[in-house]
């Protein structure tokens, strides 16, 4: 009985063994077992295919996971490019043309106070936003720019800067448009990057549930292998304790003969 | 005697405890441990549903932090190609009103400026949404959903072992049952 019932748990083919039970002339106590054993054995045939089955799964999720994260990387980083390009382009860039062209400009005009004074103050405000990049004090940068706004000033060919100072505006101008449209390029690029990352966020929320899947599974086999065990070991007890019964009817017949 | 009449599909400790099946089991103590097996399976039927459900509770959440979160980066990409258009509209007429004299470089100029200055301000109000909150709220339903989850396995374990104790105390009794048939018969007249 233990024998077979073991044999029937550990051969994977449950609809023969299912059979077997019925066919074969067990008491109903051993029947009993015998369906039990039958039963845990299918459900650790379930469980094992169902622990497979969450293996490659969370397998195909982590490669989802880190093709998605690479793929966000990779859009930052072109996002990160085109916003320094749209940064140099628009606001440097644009700012130091747009400036040197109001110098051209406030030459051209011959110096009127109110122009000098908001050169000056352009360039010593450029000066001081750029002075950390540079490295050197905020103060230092202010007085190389007012110095340098003042020489070029002084120093400009009224004449030939007309041209110079609508050509530089233009320049300016063009190059704030041209960083906008790095801009939204660098937009798209981070919305790619935030779309990847919320496939990633969703294949990590896949792989919880392929977990706990898992760990279910993994549950319900050593459930099922428990259950399988102690009802073989009940079955051979009982199994044993007939054969002892019977025994003790022998002996008792034995010593009235 | 009749534990024939149940279907191996239909195995389990419910089957046995109810109806006909219960001439397996004829003494008082062995029937309460049927009946202990039944209402703890029943108890686990119940588990398996909650299970379920916050299974499929986690999951909706899932999707709606997904969903949030894509809300989001449109969200962002509005405001950005809003922002991006209004610098653009601004570089323009600043080109128009250096290529141009009189009234029209003035009021390109005008206009310049103030797009320049409304560029960051409507971008950021164009790109406003609330779904980087919904995505923290649909995250903290997440939460909740693993709470049940784990609960429900916890209670599902305290089902089996409660039906372990059960089943041990069931094999004692037939055991003991066992020991005393023997005691008996080995009683010499």
């Amino acid at each position: 009985m233990y024998t077979s019932i073991n044999a029937c748990a550990s051969s994977g083919s449950v609809a023969s063994c299912g059979a077997s039970v019925y066919a074969t002339s067990l008491s109903p106590e051993e029947r009993l077992l015998a369906l039990t054993v039958y039963q845990q054995a299918a459900q650790i045939n379930d469980s094992r295919a169902s622990i497979e089955l969450s293996s490659e799964q969370l397998q195909k999720l982590r490669e989802q996971v880190k093709e998605s994260l690479d793929k966000a990387r990779e859009s930052k980083k072109d996002a990160g490019f085109w916003g320094d390009l749209s940064e140099f382009l628009g606001s440097d860039l644009g700012t130091v043309l747009i400036a040197a062209a109001a110098i051209a400009a406030a030459v051209v005009t011959g110096g009127a106070a109110v122009a000098v004074l908001a050169v000056i103050a352009c360039a010593a405000s450029l000066a001081a936003s750029h002075a950390k990049e540079l490295g050197i004090p905020e103060s230092v940068a202010v007085g190389i720019a007012v110095v340098a706004t003042v020489a070029s000033l002084c120093c400009g060919n009224a004449g030939g800067l007309v041209g110079l100072a609508k050509a530089l505006q233009v320049a300016g101008a063009a190059c704030k448009v041209g960083g906008a449209a790095c801009g939204a390029a660098s937009a798209k690029y981070e919305h790619d990057a935030a779309n990847q990352s919320a496939d990633a966020r969703a294949a990590q929320g896949e792989q919880t549930l392929t977990n706990a899947d898992m760990d279910d599974a993994f549950a319900n086999l050593s459930t099922a292998v428990d259950r399988k065990n102690q009802s073989a070991a009940q079955a051979s007890a009982i199994q044993r304790q007939t054969a002892a019964s019977n025994q003790a009817i022998l002996d008792n017949w034995g010593a009235s003969a | 005697m009749t534990l024939c009449s149940i279907a191996p599909s239909e195995h389990s400790f419910a089957a046995f405890g109810s109806g006909e099946d219960q001439c397996v089991f004829t003494s008082d103590s062995e029937r309460l441990a049927i009946l202990v097996l039944d209402r703890q399976e029943q108890q686990k039927d119940q588990q398996r549903q909650e299970l379920t459900s916050a299974r499929a509770d986690y999951r909706d959440a899932l999707d709606g932090e997904v969903q949030a979160l894509r809300d989001a980066a449109d969200a962002t990409f509005r405001g950005a190609l809003v922002q991006s258009a209004i610098a653009a509209a601004a570089g323009a007429a600043s080109v128009v009103s250096a290529c141009s004299g009189g009234e029209t470089a003035q009021w390109s100029g005008a206009t310049s400026k103030a797009l320049g200055g409304l560029a960051e301000p409507i971008g950021k109000l164009a790109g406003f949404s609330y779904a980087s909150a919904d995505a923290k709220a649909q995250q903290g339903l997440q939460e909740t959903a693993k709470w049940h989850l784990e609960d429900a396995r916890d209670s599902l374990k305290d089902s089996n072992a409660a039906q372990d104790k059960t089943l041990d105390w069931l094999g004692s009794m037939n055991e003991r049952d066992a020991a005393t048939t023997t005691a008996i018969l080995s009683n010499k007249v």
